[in-house]
């Protein structure tokens, strides 16, 4: 793991390391940002005054408090709220209540049929999808029912959708990306 | 993972199957997932004595118009035999353990379309990889069967595409015998796929 600090980002791209396995995804479309941008002004007005949303790619470490050598897992997903207590200077050492993935047509499969399932491990209680790429544009949420990941609410285009974790919060897919 | 990663073998852009073959002979698995990179470790003794064993096995019982093969081999899906242009656009290259398609559909260097059979041995390194990721991928190129063996149960777990969605059709452990129809009748058992049970020198 500490092979990825050596890593340059070059060209923008986004290294990960899952179980030792290496991911490195294209660098963000501009519908990935615009998206990301609107998303996370929303998080920010509707969050506690206890809990923090972070923009990526912050890394998350599930053990994140043992030697850099020694981890095998850093996910560095494009937003992730915690309590402003849980962050460590360079990583959320632990599992964040909420992580949120914008996903274009390249990374939809990644995001949903692998990091998923590690957040799912991590015990995330809550991990978002935005598709900005799916036509209609939306948004999927899963929340943790025990041990696994349950799908609680899903919203395309001009739906909208209300969550109660990690606070109470509206999404709108198409005002996400009405810029 | 060193200090390597640090040369310039990704070249700049969305990454294609054709930036697959740059890639360093470093015993690394270099897959690609629609642009994304996929580079897993390479394989212990236990994945490598398993996925072996069952290569032997599929091998005896194969019909002769069809064709087992060992990673690492390339499926291309979407591949175009008549437009090698197209290397430079596809963005999805799998490297299953073991694949079994018709004879006639290989290319000397790839196969170009959904195996009829594709095998992942576990490892820990790419568990979750195998049980989701590259499954969903299998699933959506249209492969008829997915096979996950666990060596350390050891056990074979067997979907099998219906309405193109994968359906856990078998799952046998140890002694239990899994008999195949498809792709052709085979019978494995698990437990033969780990025999020596003393492993590798340390």
């Amino acid at each position: 793991m500490a092979g990825l600090h050596a890593v340059p980002e070059t060209g923008g791209r986004r290294y990960e390391v899952l179980d030792g396995v290496l991911l490195v995804s294209p660098a963000p479309t501009l519908a990935h940002q615009r998206a990301l941008l609107e998303l996370m002004l929303h998080l920010d007005r509707a969050a506690t005054a206890d809990l923090e949303p972070l923009l990526g790619p912050f890394a998350v470490r599930p053990d994140g408090l043992r030697p850099l050598a020694e981890l095998t897992t850093e996910l560095r997903p494009d937003a992730v709220v915690a309590p402003r207590s849980a962050y460590a200077d360079d990583c959320v050492p632990g599992p964040p209540l909420l992580v949120v993935e914008v996903c274009t047509a390249e990374t939809r499969l990644v995001d949903e049929q692998l990091k998923r399932f590690a957040y799912e491990r991590m015990a995330v209680p809550s991990f978002w999808l935005l598709d900005v790429d799916a036509d209609p544009p939306e948004v999927i949420v899963y929340e943790l029912d025990g041990a696994s990941y349950r799908l609680t609410a899903t919203a395309r285009g001009h739906e909208v959708l209300t969550v109660a974790r990690p606070f109470p919060i509206t999404i709108c897919p198409a005002d996400l990306l009405s810029r | 993972m060193t200090a390597s990663f640090e040369t310039a073998w990704i070249p700049p852009g969305p990454l294609t199957v054709a930036d697959l073959e740059g890639m360093p002979e470093d015993g690394h698995r270099y897959e690609l997932l629609d642009g994304v990179l996929v580079v897993s470790p390479g394989a212990r003794w236990s994945h490598q004595f398993a996925a072996g064993e069952l290569f032997v096995t599929l091998k005896q019982a194969c019909p002769a118009h069809l064709d087992v093969l060992f990673a690492p081999f390339s499926v291309r899906p979407g591949a175009d035999p008549s437009s090698p242009v197209l290397q430079t656009e596809l963005q999805t290259e799998l490297q299953p353990d073991l694949l079994v398609a018709e004879h006639g559909q290989f290319r000397d260097t790839e196969l170009p379309s959904a195996p009829l059979l594709a095998v992942e041995v576990l490892s820990p390194s790419t568990r979750l990889v195998d049980l989701h990721l590259k499954k969903a991928a299998c699933e959506r190129m249209g492969t008829p069967h997915y096979w996950v063996v666990d060596a350390d149960v050891p056990s074979l777990t067997v979907f099998t595409l219906v309405d193109g969605v994968f359906r856990r059709a078998a799952h046998v452990e140890r002694r239990e015998v899994y008999s195949a129809d498809e792709p052709f009748p085979v019978r494995v058992r698990p437990a033969d796929l780990v025999t020596r049970e003393s492993g590798p020198r340390p």
